[in-house]
């Protein structure tokens, strides 16, 4: 009788233990009381710091949008100043 | 013959030859899983979980007293010190609790819960052996021990010896030899059940078989004059 035979005998006689009776439903609800579900536990202060965030972005992205309406495009200033940098006009 | 088939060969002998099909066969095909999933027990806990999701905490309790049999039949497979067994259910029920925000309803709460329930005791496993807190059985016991012994022995005897035994493995060879033999799960309900894929878990009961068999050649060495 090689090893996993054994260990497939000693399951098959295992198998027909009952397992003990366990009432836990008094500590189970004690240790849920002061616990708030799983949701709101873990997504609650990701959602008032994604939220904040929001907040302070927005004023940035204003402000960085006037200030880019309000200066020349660099790339498109070289484009302009293409043909005279290499000498065509 | 190509590995996998070599791996079917290996992993369908001898479990599936004496064990009964497991608590968990009807996620072995689409149908079973289908009428485990629409059966009325199945959808009262899909709308029990709803009530608590909704806030109602004592919906829970009703659930907590439907599995907690079955959660300790579970659990007893990972501790059979009656203290630690019992902290061990409760850790289940409180982790689900956690965690009920993310039971999509796809399959039955039972399923889910006995998810929980086998990582929450993998967990238990790996925490006991970095704390170095296992006593093993000598395995010359075990290796000197004739066949109709272990057939007739007392079922509280032999589960209390093949805990033992198995605790020579490390936490992934014994839940996975646990779950196919011990629990007599098929390997997709193992599977289904470690979140392993259905190769890996092949993969690893055969390992966990080898090394089982070194194990007990040493000790058949040792016994031998």
């Amino acid at each position: 009788m090689n090893g996993t035979e054994r260990i497939v005998k000693l399951a098959a006689r295992a198998r027909l233990e009952a397992p003990p009776r366990v009432e836990v439903v008094g500590d189970v609800m004690a240790a849920l009381a002061d616990r708030p579900q799983g949701s709101e536990a873990r997504v609650g202060p990701l959602v008032w710091v994604a939220g904040f965030s929001a907040a302070l972005a927005l004023p940035v992205a204003l402000a960085a949008l006037m200030v880019w309406q309000a200066w020349a495009h660099p790339l498109l200033a070289a484009l302009i100043d293409f043909p005279s940098g290499m000498g065509l006009q | 013959m190509t590995v996998t088939q070599a791996l079917n060969l290996w992993d369908g002998w001898p479990a599936r030859a004496v064990a009964p099909p497991g608590p968990l066969a009807a996620l072995s095909s689409a149908d079973g899983r289908r009428a485990a999933k629409e059966s009325p027990s199945a959808r009262e806990d899909a709308a029990t979980v709803r009530e608590c999701l909704h806030g109602n905490k004592d919906a829970y309790r009703q659930l907590v007293e439907r599995y907690q049999a079955r959660v300790s039949a579970i659990m007893w497979r990972f501790s059979r010190d009656p203290e630690l067994h019992r902290d061990l259910v409760q850790e289940v029920f409180v982790s689900a609790y956690e965690s009920l925000a993310r039971f999509r309803g796809q399959a039955p709460f039972e399923h889910w819960l006995a998810r929980i329930a086998t990582n929450t005791g993998h967990g238990y496993w790996r925490r006991q052996r970095r704390a170095g807190a296992i006593s093993t059985v000598p395995l010359e016991e075990c290796a000197e021990m004739p066949e109709e012994k272990a057939e007739t022995m007392d079922p509280q005897e032999a589960g209390a010896l093949l805990h033992r035994l198995l605790e020579h493995l490390s936490p992934r060879d014994r839940l996975v030899l646990t779950l196919r033999y011990v629990e007599a799960h098929s390997v997709s309900e193992t599977a289904e059940l470690t979140g392993w894929s259905e190769t890996m878990v092949k993969v690893q009961a055969w390992r966990a078989r080898r090394k089982l068999e070194a194990l007990f050649k040493r000790a058949r060495q040792e016994v031998a004059p």
